[in-house]
């Protein structure tokens, strides 16, 4: 159901740390008032004042506070907000609490709980993107049978290897690769259990596993007067335990001619099924073909890359088209220059990747020509457990890929934190890899990287 | 099993719309530690919801009261006029409003009002301070 779009004039984000602060500098640029709701343990931080109004909902706990769907709908009320941005991670994917804003009479700045449950189904989501012409990994867009002679017989017509998956699934969790016939029918069984304690469901899916893929996004952007474009594509091939660290856009190495008609069809699919606001297709790279994986209904973390490159402030479109504006942009109007590289500056112990909480002693944030940082922290900043480890991002503009790099590695040198460990020493290390700087690695190289690291 | 926390918005909006469903008019609820008395009333702008939520205090000095969710400050009822903003053992020490809901924060057994820490209409988030209260003479 399409929601009738109105004004606002402040906007409630519902959410933290540094995606917290680009949501307010977006609605500041704009005129927006911004409101930012937080926990007991965010409450005193920089960030949370620098919002028009903060509001603290709730305990550290995320589940009575940042996740408390009550608490954050009480709290626009409180505070006169029209609009909820729910930034990344926490109910930004949320059907329920999308209906729930909408119910309240707010604006969720986001698409409809429709679109979102589409696409979070993984079975609902590949009909889809079949229906609409998006390129899928080979194996059917239906629910597994039960059969065991079913199973086999689909097995088969892919061929081996494959990967069998919850349908509810994701950020790599609910799924098994299955090498050959005779471990077949115990992963789809221990997949299925695991899917209906994890997710709710038991449904699962099958398709061929691609045995050295890239991760290659695609962003769109799309209006409630059925108008959409594609901003260009991104790499976010660097990857532990399914965790992007880098990324990068455009993706090294894919022409335009290519990757064209790829992101022609997801607009195309976004227009079929009514999608609202921005979202992210993720698909699969292997031997110059693209494989559909899932979309992402949200704004996403590495945004960044793709506004430096195609000079869109993609939160603020976001605002726009939740006003109910047209698209400023027509396709024609996309044009994407130079290359742009984001590292994701985490809180943890760079060999053992343990988390890292405590007082930030002092902070030196790199400058310079091309070079951006998004971050809620500074110096006396006091990092805690209860959150993800990411407290900065480090994004990077140059005029090609190699000047980029060497930008990236001149900003790693001075970027300065202390108190606490991160992974800076990493990131270091990693841009002075010959294979990362050649580029179109593939997404189990950081995992291989490393190791081979460890051992050395 | 896990005890609910009755200050918990979520849980007095679940109760509430239990409540309502199955139209009755009240509950209280009550163990050591907290409290929590939920009443429907009828008003003019439709359905008030009056809800009142305490945590037991520690005998003891001066200590503090801390709005148990967000809401807008008043010493007072703003529904009755003429009640009161002082309040007598285990009474109110003010009201949390958010939008229809008000929520009474009592002082607790054996307390009294020593003073306000916010000013009236003020916006208040979980956690602040509100007032000061003190074991009665």
């Amino acid at each position: 159901m399409m929601q009738p779009q109105q004004r606002f004039d402040t906007v409630l984000i519902a959410n933290r740390g540094e995606i917290a602060l680009r949501v307010v500098r977006a609605c500041r640029e704009m005129g927006l008032k911004a409101v930012v709701v937080c926990s007991e343990a965010d409450r005193d931080s920089a960030y949370a004042r620098s919002a028009d109004q903060s509001i603290c909902i709730g305990p550290s706990t995320v589940s009575k506070s940042y996740l408390n769907q009550n608490a954050i709908l009480l709290a626009a009320r409180l505070t006169g907000a029209g609009a909820v941005h729910p930034g990344y991670g926490f109910l930004s994917e949320n059907t329920r609490f999308s209906a729930a804003v909408e119910g309240a009479g707010l604006t969720f700045i986001g698409p409809d709980a429709d679109a979102i449950a589409t696409m979070g189904d993984k079975i609902a989501a590949k009909s889809a993107m079949v229906a609409a012409g998006v390129p899928c990994v080979p194996g059917p867009d239906t629910e597994l049978p039960s059969e065991p002679s079913a199973i086999w017989a689909i097995a088969a017509e892919i061929g081996y290897p494959v990967i069998v998956k919850a349908a509810g699934g994701g950020g790599g969790r609910g799924m098994r690769v299955v090498l050959d016939e005779a471990d077949l029918l115990e992963a789809v069984s221990l997949t299925r259990e695991e899917a209906r304690k994890a997710f709710g469901t038991p449904a699962l899916y099958m398709e061929k596993f691609l045995q050295h893929p890239r991760h290659i996004e695609i962003q769109v952007l799309c209006d409630t007067h059925g108008n959409a474009v594609w901003l260009g594509h991104r790499d976010c091939s660097m990857q532990r335990r399914h965790q992007k660290v880098v990324e990068e856009a455009p993706a090294p190495g894919i022409s335009d001619t290519l990757i064209g008609p790829v992101g022609a069809a997801c607009v195309k699919a976004c227009q079929q099924i009514g999608y609202r606001g921005v979202g992210t297709f993720e698909f699969l790279y292997e031997d110059g073909a693209f494989y559909f994986i899932e979309m992402n209904t949200r704004l996403q973390v590495e945004h960044p890359v793709t506004e430096e490159t195609s000079g869109v402030d993609i939160v603020q479109q976001q605002l726009r088209v939740a006003q109910g504006e047209v698209l400023s942009m027509a396709q024609g109007d996309v044009t994407c220059n130079g290359h742009a590289i984001e590292c994701r500056i985490n809180a943890e112990d760079p060999a053992t990747f343990m988390p890292s909480a405590g007082l930030i002693t002092a902070l030196e944030l790199p400058v310079g020509e091309g070079i951006r940082v998004d971050t809620h922290v500074e110096a006396g900043y006091k990092v805690s457990p209860y959150y993800d480890s990411l407290i900065a991002k480090l994004i990077v503009h140059g005029r090609d890929r190699a000047d980029a790099m060497q930008r990236t590695r001149a900003a790693l040198a001075s970027f300065k934190l202390e108190g606490i460990a991160t992974n800076l020493p990493l990131l270091r290390e990693l841009f002075d890899d010959g294979a990362f700087a050649k580029g179109e690695t593939d997404i189990h190289y950081l995992e291989k990287w490393l190791k081979t690291r460890v051992a050395a | 099993m896990t005890k609910p926390d009755l200050s918990d918005p979520a849980i007095i909006e679940r109760l509430t719309a239990a409540l309502e469903a199955a139209g009755v008019d009240g509950i209280e609820i009550t163990r050591r530690d907290q409290s929590l008395l939920i009443r429907l009333l009828g008003a003019a702008n439709g359905p008030v919801r009056q809800l009142r939520s305490e945590k037991a205090n520690a005998a003891g000095a001066v200590s503090i009261v801390k709005a148990p969710m967000a809401g807008e400050f008043w010493p007072s009822d703003l529904s009755r006029t003429g009640v009161p903003a002082v309040s007598a053992a285990n009474d109110t020490v003010g009201f949390l409003r958010v939008g229809p809901i008000l929520l009474p924060v009592v002082a607790g057994p054996a307390k009294r009002l020593r003073r306000h820490l916010v000013e009236p209409g003020t916006i208040v988030g979980f956690g602040d301070p509100i007032a000061e209260i003190e074991p009665e003479a």
